[in-house]
């Protein structure tokens, strides 16, 4: 199925956002604006495994003019979309809710059917119910996870600047202070996801 | 067939033989008076004939004006509504307000730029070009007097002409970096002088150059892809018209040289850099920095074809194939930048639609190469008054500004701007990557010249870059047809 | 903004894009078929991955009756179409990039997108603009891990790492003089994947 390619897990779910007169479409939007406050730009930073998400608000869909026909939505939905590590969803849903609980309920508490982080089965079957099956996924790097995506950034900076500070030494020792660079970009842990 | 009494002049040919110009620059009255007034001065110049169509007639004159006029202007003559509201958002907004698009931040800070540019009070730019000098000046003199009392004129005006450098009697071909400019100019369908010309149009998927359809530089008429650009309303106005971006592009010489200078001795201190014949001259390593930096030698034979020493061979009949890797041209020489052929793959089909008109011309004197850095003169401004003709400027020329000299991804160059004109963000890292926010321009960027596998010669990494080229100012412009200015003039453009 | 992918220095480069547009039940069928095949055959994909610029996409058809139903309280949709949501991310802003996206591969836009309706075909490409225009929906959020780096520094980054781990367990035994020409050879090996990135500051 199109929901994975290679080590990459594709999700895309639609979940409806409940109604009624408490203002939870627009409490959920403000929230959503505001998530990119965070230094590492989004909470999903806190789980690790996460390469790329969005949040989309789906309010309507859009009409084309004559001859279409007019389609309303009786729901506005919450498009959320991740590109993650894994094979199936539930990695996932445990991640994001023991890593970022908080957010998790702050957001989906605005949709219809939300069972709470209480029970990660329940849970994990809720994303289930709201997930469409991706038709085709593509994806540039189906195998690389994050921290070896990140990993790799962190040593092509590192090497860039070294090839430039070492072309204007002497060649003695550049050995060593290769061997040094390298150790030390082997000691040192994968940057924190959203830092680079 | 084109229309070429319709088509201002110095769009699809340029004026080779008017090697010395004047910028002259208006403002529009204001009210409905100064509208009137603005479109009694556009009938004056109709009427006496004073703006040069691309067809000359049978005889050639002996100067020649052009006319364009800036989203301002076409608000000062109090055009309707829809008409404006139909032209392009960069049009529309204008130079200064996509600053920070164009990279024009730190030295190039529209704050700092040079009058009349300071405010969006260019309404209406008059272009005169002439072979003779006094011919020039009395031509402009002319425009002026006639304009007086109708526009308000901003100061100063800009003189630019071909350099003349040391005792030469001919004007020299060169920019003040000391290269042969305005080599490479697209071939466009249907625009054929009839005189031998090495400009190459666009490639096809044979790896044949073709011309470039002439709605790439024209509006109303078929561009690449089939596509007609983005018109605005009604199409007589801006049928055969086109879009104008001056940029007041000033270049550091004493800045270039002395880079040259210091990176050549630092190169040479790196063994295995620089190919054999060039490794102990340091003249030689200068020019070949310099060369590298450009994608062409100082005499403009192409980097790519002569990889280690200058030929004397001015083509534009080559490509980048076999060279994908930059061990010949650097990947991000300004050359292979500005017009990348076959570079960026799909048989040419990325940068197609990304090609410009170009007919800029130098302004202030050249200065020598023997001259003190400290002088009088090296201290003079200098650069060169960059126009460039496109049909939409979003898509052709800020693109190229934006995404191949501010930037290099698409050379596998990362954040690596253009070595010449492109604008420093941080110190080889764009600012906001590797620590708090500092001021835009105070750090320097690097390029790559690329080593080749072939002879064993290691890649070199040019570090410190300073700020080459400074925008001093600059404006969009629209450049309308013989008609559009007669329908401008007559004040009755009408969507209805 | 909230389209774009960032961090505390600045903008990132990837930028989200979602586009949905109605389809008939017809069309649907056959859509779904040829995703299912670009999915499956990923020598179909070639041309998208060289432009570089895409690291993540997906194109999902959901019928009028598969919008999540989870209670009995929300109101069933009744809908006249099929839905094609098109959610993708690009490298640099949308709308310069999709020239080159519609000149290069303008065969398979035009057959997947044939189906929805008022798609008015990719070339020219002006009118494929107002239509997504027209039918884009902007993301209230988004977020990547590395928001400074794009599908080429990706690419590099991975590419450089195994080179130097190679020549850091090939070079450990070498005395400095054959160390220096293995260096070289690194050199020129890894000079293409050497170029700087990171998040953009935005402007004040």
């Amino acid at each position: 199925m199109a929901n994975t390619n290679g080590d990459k897990y594709a999700l895309t779910a639609l979940f409806p956002i409940r109604g009624g007169d408490e203002n939870h479409y627009e409490q959920l939007r403000s929230y959503l604006r505001n998530l990119d406050k965070d230094p590492l730009g989004s909470p999903l930073s806190r789980v690790s495994i996460v390469h790329m998400a969005r949040f989309a608000i789906i309010d309507n869909l859009i009409y084309q003019g004559l001859p279409a026909k007019r389609d309303r939505l009786k729901s506005r939905y919450l498009l959320f979309m991740c590109d993650f590590d894994g094979t199936g969803l539930d990695p996932l849903i445990g991640a994001m809710s023991s890593q970022m609980g908080d957010v998790v309920d702050k957001v989906w508490e605005h949709c219809v059917a939300y069972p709470g982080r209480a029970k990660r089965d329940l849970l994990t079957a809720y994303f289930e119910r709201c997930q469409l099956t991706t038709t085709l996924f593509f994806c540039d790097q189906p195998e690389a996870e994050v921290s070896k995506i990140l990993r790799g950034l962190m040593a092509k900076r590192a090497f860039a600047q070294f090839v430039e500070d070492n072309q204007r030494q002497p060649r003695a020792g550049l050995k060593q202070r290769f061997e040094a660079l390298w150790q030390d970009l082997c000691d040192r842990p994968a940057p924190k996801p959203g830092s680079m | 067939m084109l229309d070429f009494k319709d088509i201002q002049g110095n769009i699809l040919l340029g004026y080779r033989s008017f090697w010395k110009a004047r910028f002259l620059y208006f403002k529009f009255k204001t009210g409905p008076e100064g509208a009137k007034l603005g479109r009694n001065f556009l009938t004056a110049l109709l009427d006496q004939r004073l703006i040069t169509p691309a067809d000359w007639g049978k005889n050639k004159p002996d100067a020649a004006t052009n006319v364009a006029i800036s989203m301002a202007g076409l608000r000062a003559l109090q055009l309707n509504s829809e008409t404006l509201a139909s032209f392009p958002g960069d049009f529309q907004e204008g130079m200064r307000a996509r600053a920070d698009d164009l990279g024009d931040i730190g030295e190039s800070h529209p704050e700092k730029w040079d009058q009349p540019w300071r405010s969006n009070d260019v309404h209406l730019l008059l272009m005169c070009y002439s072979g003779e000098p006094n011919i020039l000046n009395s031509r402009c003199k002319d425009l002026e007097d006639l304009a007086a009392g109708m526009l308000d004129q901003l100061q100063p005006s800009q003189d630019a002409g071909k350099l003349v450098i040391g005792k030469q009697a001919v004007p020299s071909p060169k920019e003040h970096f000391g290269f042969d400019d305005g080599l490479s100019n697209p071939d466009v369908e249907n625009a054929r002088d009839g005189t031998s010309d090495a400009d190459v149009g666009n490639l096809d998927s044979k790896g044949n150059f073709r011309e470039v359809p002439v709605g790439e530089f024209l509006l109303g008429h078929r561009g690449e892809g089939g596509e007609v650009a983005p018109m605005p309303k009604p199409p007589l106005l801006v049928h055969n018209g086109t879009f104008l971006v001056m940029r007041k592009l000033q270049q550091e010489v004493v800045r270039f040289r002395q880079y040259l200078k210091e990176e050549a001795e630092r190169m040479m201190k790196v063994p295995g850099c620089l190919p054999d014949k060039v490794a102990g001259d340091v003249c030689k390593v200068q020019e070949y920095l310099a060369a590298k930096m450009m994608g062409r030698w100082k005499d403009g034979s192409p980097v790519d074809l002569y990889p280690d020493a200058p030929a004397g061979h001015q083509t534009n009949a080559f490509s980048y194939h076999g060279d994908e890797d930059g061990a010949r041209c650097p990947l991000g020489a300004h050359v292979r930048r500005a017009n990348p052929r076959d570079s960026l793959g799909f048989a040419g089909q990325i940068v197609n639609r990304r090609r410009m008109l170009r007919r800029g011309i130098t302004y202030g004197e050249f200065l020598p190469e023997d001259a003190s850095p400290t002088s009088q003169e090296a201290q003079a401004e200098r650069g060169i008054m960059f126009l460039s003709l496109n049909a939409s400027i979003e898509r052709q020329f800020e693109f190229i500004q934006k995404q191949w000299m501010n930037f290099g991804e698409e050379f596998k160059q990362g954040d690596d701007g253009d070595p010449i004109t492109g604008t420093r963000f941080g110190d080889g890292h764009m600012v906001g990557a590797v620590g708090p926010k500092r001021g835009a321009c105070d750090a320097k960027g690097r390029m790559v010249i690329q080593g080749d596998q072939r002879t064993g010669r290691i890649p070199y990494v040019c570090s410190q870059l300073p700020n080459f080229v400074i925008t001093k100012g600059g404006e969009y412009f629209f450049m309308p047809s013989m008609t559009g200015l007669v329908l401008l003039a007559s004040g009755k453009v009408s969507t209805k | 903004m909230s389209n774009f992918a960032r961090n505390e220095y600045g903008l990132g480069k990837a930028v989200t894009f979602n586009v949905i547009t109605p389809m008939s039940r017809a069309g649907t069928r056959l859509v779904k078929v040829l995703l299912t095949i670009f999915d499956w055959r990923k020598q179909t994909q070639k041309t998208a991955k060289e432009l570089s610029f895409l690291p993540f996409v997906h194109w999902v058809v959901i019928k009028r009756d598969e919008f999540p139903h989870l209670v009995p309280e929300q109101p069933k949709e009744e809908l006249n179409y099929d839905y094609l949501f098109f959610l993708s991310t690009f490298n640099g802003p949308w709308g310069p990039y999709i020239d080159a996206f519609a000149d290069v591969l303008y065969e398979p836009l035009d057959t997947v997108w044939f189906w929805s309706h008022g798609y008015p075909f990719a070339r020219p490409v002006s009118r494929l603009k107002a239509y997504i225009d027209h039918n884009q929906v902007e993301s209230d959020h988004a977020y990547s891990a590395y928001p400074g780096a794009s599908v080429r520094d990706v690419r590099a980054a991975l590419a450089l790492y195994k080179q130097l781990n190679e020549f850091a367990a090939q070079t450990k035994n070498l005395d400095e003089a054959q160390f220096d020409r293995e260096y070289n050879r690194l050199l020129i090996r890894t000079q293409n994947m050497l170029g700087t990135f990171g998040t953009h500051p935005e402007t004040d």
